[in-house]
Formats: structure tokens, sequence, C-alpha cells
């Protein structure tokens, strides 16, 4: 009696455990940081690139996670400020075992938490505009300390700002004036300019500054109309896209603006209201997918993406939602390829071919860890409240 | 375009903003004249003033003008809470105990705000349309400029005479000068401070919202305009109430000049090594004399 209790007794305990530990097993997560700018001036894009990836990882769980493992976000706010930006990577590193980071938003902070990040190793793949964090090595001194663990999903401003300089060579805008906002991303435009536009036949006859929180440009713009440029491209994103266009109509300039590859968004048009109007931008498609061509391979996968989107958040994606989404999706592919190792994770990222994103085609390379060319950035025109394809 | 119709449009700019930097000096120093305190929830007053203003005129496409006021009202509303709970019933009385006070319900207040409205930034239509008006100068400016001049004018006239003319704004010039005295003559200090602090959520809301059709709002544009703000209250001389007109008006003009005719990549830098200048040369400020004068 007392033996066959005690057998039992060790029987249920075992199975217990067991039955535990299994479920331990299957409940355990698998871990991605997204370090988001929640708040500060560029909340409205970390917010919806938060969203984006919170719907890449849903989709994934939905479909029964990563063998059987559920992919779990820690979320980060950078309050679009580099030095928050690092005081929140350094506490989920502490604190938490995750496999790569989806993130962050602004240029800035991406430069200042990029020598973290390679030095811990993760792979990280950033939805920064600026090409220095892909570009700047990371010790000033040795010119070949380039990064090796991180990524990023928007165009290479390089490219975005040679699609306008294209565009103006084909439409025969010679001269023009170059405004940009004070910090990472805007300066980071100022090279590009200086290298794009000569490509192109175009002249920069005027340069000039302002704050990101700034609220008036009027004495800039009036600087440069000075000058009679045929064209103004503004690089900058967040409420100062509102204020040059407004300032623009206001000052009466007839030069068309132009401005990055972060405005085609419906933020845009909150800022800008009914002085939008006519703005152009290089953008991705989806904002403007039900006007691509049936033959356009992305055409279908993106509205199938824009249908999900509304459908859980009750709204328009704009074009900052698609660097968050294939960021996302890209790096849950690689989990799912080669399982939770931060090593073979980078790997299978760099090896990413032929990946058909919603900002592009993906042909990652060790030297490039962005991937995209110019051909998969599209001309638009902000109209009526909404966007139209040029061509 | 000429130089001289530059220079124009350079001034009307600075003019503008330093309008609405002279209002939210403005509300910093009726809290100051009242408690000695600086307020720093002014900030949050601002953003409040065109949140509030955004939600209604837009969300529930109330008529602009009954928006402007219940806006106007609401902030001051929130100003009256803030002075009826947290400042009167603080257990220390220390000036610096209560500005980190002011410090902490600011970031309540931005903090809520966020939760309530998002991080988004909105428009605001403008009062009277977008259309340009062509100055004879050669100056540009849109119908909101005027709206932002003729409020501000109005405000300062309305302060001016409240202050000088009504019993009551007597009472709070009294309590500035001398709260004991004040008492003692029968004057209720509790409800000077608690009209200051009114006032002072009032204004800040009339900034935030004369601008908010220009710039768009969010839920913490006050911070940057609330900081100028307090840099043109030191400029002018803190507490002085022409001095805030002429600081903000000086710091508007310098930036939107030195953006112009300097280097706009430099034109905060600009506009407070001036500050600092005057602050050196002048430590109370361009109109400061002394504790007696304040009002």
């Amino acid at each position: 009696m007392n033996r066959r209790l005690l057998t039992l007794v060790v029987m249920v305990i075992a199975v217990s455990f067991m039955v535990g530990s299994s479920l331990c097993y299957s409940a355990e997560p698998i871990k991605i940081a997204g370090i988001f700018a929640l708040t500060g001036r560029a909340a409205h894009i970390g917010t919806a690139q938060k969203d984006a990836v919170l719907l890449a990882i849903d989709e994934t769980n939905q479909q029964g996670g990563i063998n059987g493992r559920m992919l779990e976000m820690v979320m980060a706010d950078t309050e679009s400020n580099p030095t928050k930006a690092v005081m929140a990577l350094k506490k989920i590193l502490e604190s938490q075992d995750v496999v790569a980071i989806i993130g962050p938003t602004l240029t800035g902070t991406a430069m200042a938490m990029r020598g973290f990040i390679e030095k811990e190793k993760i792979p990280t793949f950033m939805h920064s505009g600026g090409d220095v964090i892909l570009k700047a090595p990371l010790d000033k001194k040795n010119p070949n300390s380039m990064p090796k663990w991180t990524f990023k999903s928007p165009y290479k401003a390089a490219d975005a700002m040679g699609k306008i300089c294209q565009y103006m060579n084909q439409h025969g805008i010679k001269k023009i004036g170059f405004i940009y906002s004070n910090e990472g991303f805007g300066k980071d435009g100022v090279r590009n300019v200086k290298v794009q536009a000569p490509k192109y036949g175009v002249e920069i006859v005027a340069q000039e500054a302002f704050q990101p929180k700034d609220i008036d440009m009027t004495a800039q713009l009036t600087r440069i109309n000075a000058k009679g440029v045929d064209a103004i491209i503004a690089w900058t994103v967040g409420p100062a896209m509102g204020i040059i266009a407004k300032n623009i109509k206001q000052l009466g300039i007839k030069a068309p603006l132009f401005e990055c590859h972060g405005a085609g968004d419906p933020i845009f048009w909150k800022v800008a209201g009914e002085s939008g109007e006519g703005v152009m931008m290089p953008s991705t498609k989806i904002v403007v997918a039900d006007q691509l061509p049936d033959s356009d391979i992305q055409k279908k996968m993106i509205l199938d993406y824009v249908k999900a989107y509304q459908a859980k958040f009750n709204r328009e994606p704009g074009t900052m939602v698609a660097y968050g989404a294939d960021a996302a999706f890209i790096t849950v592919n690689a989990i799912k390829k080669v399982g939770p190792d931060r090593a073979k994770i980078r790997d299978a990222i760099e090896n990413t071919t032929g990946y058909v994103g919603i900002s592009g085609i993906y042909n990652m390379s060790p030297q490039d860890h962005n991937g995209l060319s110019m051909d998969d950035i599209v001309m638009i025109k902000a109209t009526k409240g909404g966007w139209k394809l040029l061509d | 375009m000429e130089f001289s119709q530059q220079i124009a449009q350079y001034i009307i700019t600075g003019l503008t903003i330093g309008a609405i930097y002279a209002i939210v000096a403005m509300g910093f120093n009726i809290i100051h004249n009242a408690t000695g305190i600086v307020n720093f929830a002014q900030c949050e007053f601002i953003s409040l003033g065109g949140m509030f203003m955004y939600s209604l005129a837009v969300l529930f496409k109330v008529n602009l003008i009954i928006a402007f006021f219940i806006s106007m009202a609401g902030v001051a509303l929130i100003g009256a809470l803030i002075e009826m709970g947290p400042i009167r019933h603080a257990r220390s009385k220390e000036i610096i105990i209560l500005i980190f006070l002011t410090i902490g319900l600011s970031e309540i207040l931005r903090g809520t705000a966020q939760v309530v409205w998002g991080t988004d930034n909105v428009g605001v239509p403008a009062f009277s349309g977008e259309t340009p008006i062509h100055l004879p100068g050669g100056a540009a400016i849109v119908p909101q400029h005027i709206w932002i001049f003729a409020i501000t004018v109005m405000v300062m006239l309305m302060l001016r005479y409240f202050f000088k003319k009504t019993l009551m704004g007597k009472a709070m010039r009294a309590t500035a000068v001398n709260r004991r005295a004040a008492a003692l003559a029968g004057i209720s200090v509790n409800r000077m401070v608690l009209f200051s602090f009114a006032f002072s959520g009032a204004l800040g809301a009339v900034a935030g919202m004369i601008i908010a059709p220009i710039s768009s709002t969010s839920y913490d544009t006050g911070i940057m305009l609330g900081l100028k703000g307090f840099a043109a209250a030191i400029l002018g001389g803190y507490g002085n109430f022409a001095g805030a007109i002429l600081g903000g008006i000086i710091l508007g003009l310098l930036e939107s000049l030195g953006a112009g005719l300097i280097s706009s990549q430099y034109k905060d830098a600009i506009a407070f090594f001036v500050l600092l200048l005057v602050l050196f040369l002048k430590p109370r400020g361009i109109m400061g004399y002394g504790e007696s004068e304040r009002v």
C-alpha cells in the first residue's frame, strides 16, 4: 500500500513536471526589442512604425509563432532623444534576453545607439532615414570599421535625393534652394544633395537650416526665394513639413516644393492642411498602391497589407508604416529560418535577396545593409488630401 | 526680391513670433507677481490651449469663436485647479519647493494630454482663411498673423485696464507688492493667487490657440514656446509687463533677422547670445528695476 502510494506520488510529480516543463517550454516567447520614438518630435513616425511591427508580430503569432514559440516585442521609447535612446537600449539589454532589435526611428538616435549595438553584437533593423548609420565608420580613425550588425529599411537617402534630382532634370529644373532641419537627418540630406544634384545637372544656389521645433521658416524661405530658384527641396520630417508648405504659400513663392521620402504619410496633410496641395516627394508605393499597374509584382501584397492594417488600426497607413513593416518581416523571416540565435539571424538578414517588401525588392549583401535601389522609389504629388503617382 | 522687401519680411515674421513670446511671458509674470514662483506648467497651458481648440473646432465642429472662448475658460479652470489643489495645500511654501511642484504638475499634464490626444501633430483651421495679403513694403502675411497681432494687443490693453482701473486688479497688484500688508487691508490673498493662476492659464491657452493654425499643435508644442517665452520674460525683466512685451518682440526680431541676415544655422545661438549679453549688462533685464516696481 505504502509502496503503491509512493509510486503514485512519484508518477504524479513526474507527469506534472513533464507537463509543466513542456508548457513552460512552449510558453517561453522569443523576444525582440522594439525601440521607437513614441514621444517627442518624431512621435507620429515612431507610433506608426510600432503599429506596423506589432502587426507583423501578431500575424506570425496567429500562424502559430516560430516552431511553437510565440514572438514577443519588448518595447522602449527613445523620446526622440539620442541620450534617452541609449538609456532605453541598455535597460532592455540588462533585463531581457532579446534576439534582435527593430528601430529606432530617428537618425540621431540611431547614431547614438549604433556603437553599443555593434559592441553587444545584436542584429538591429533600423527605420532611420539617414545613410550615415550604414556609411559612417564606427571608429573615426579607422575608415574600414563599418557596422556589421546594423541594417536599415528606408531607402538610402542618397537614392531618394537622386530620385528627386532625376525628376528635376527631366522637368527642366536647374537652380534649387535646399532647406533642412539642423539635426542628424537634415545634415545627412545636405551631404547627399551636394553629391546627387550635380549628377543630374541641378545647381544648389541657396542652403538654409532651421531648428526641428521651429514654428516659422519664412526668414529662411525669403532668403532662398531672393536667389531666384526653380524649385525648393525641404529635408525634414514632422510638423516642419507642413510649416514650410504653409510659409511658401504665404510668401507667394511660385517655385514647386519637394520634400523627403518620409513625407508621404497622412500626417503630412494634418500639418500642412490645404497648403500641402502640389508638394512632390519620393515615396514607397504604399500610399499609391491602387494606382499601380497590375503588372507590378508588389501591388497585390501591398494592397493586402493595407487592408490588414486598416482592419486592425482603422486608419490609412503612410510611407513610415512600410519601412516599419519591412524591417519587421525581414527580421521575423530570418528568425524563422535560423532560430533564435543572434549571429545566425544577422547572417540570414544579410543574405536576404529578392524579398518583395512594401518599400521595394530587398537585395542585401555584406556591402549593402539596405538592399533597396532607386528603381524601388516612386515620385508622388500631394493632391486633394491624397496622393497621385507621377511618372 | 529687393533687399528692402526681404528686411520687411524678416521684421513682420519677427513681430508675429515675438507677439506670441510676449503673451507667454505675460503668463509667467502674472503668477510670478502673485506668488514669487516660476510656473513651469505654463508650457502645458499653451499645449492644452491648442489641443482644446483642435478637439472643439476640428473633432466636434464647434464654431471657431465659441471654441476659442471655451478653450480659454477650460485652461483657466485647469490653472485654477492647480492652485486650489497642489499649490495651496503644499506643506512647504518654500519658493523652490513650489517651483519643483510646478515641474511635476507640468509632467502630469503633459502625460495626460499624451494619453488623451496621442502624439500626432494636428492642424487647426486658420481663423479667416490662408490667402496671403501683400503689404505695400513687399512683405507678405497671412490673415492669421493679423489675428495674432490684434489678439495680442487686445489682451495687453485688457490686462492694463484690469490692473490699473478695476478694484480686483488693484488688489492683485497690492498682493504682489506686499502680501501681508494686502492681507491686513482685507484682501483675500488666496483668492488673488487663485485668479493669477486662472489668468495665466487663459493667457497660455490664447498663445497656444493663435499659433496653432500656423505651426500645427500637439500635446507638447508648448515646451519650446514656453521656454522662449520664459527667456523673453527674463530679457524684459522678470515680472514686468511692459518688459514682457519688449522682451518678446526683441527675441522674435533677433531670431528672424539673425536667420535672414546672418545664418539660419545659428539663429537661436545669436538670439541667446544677445540675451546673455543683456543680462550681463543689466542683470534684472531691460525693464527690471527692483522689487517695488513689479506689475
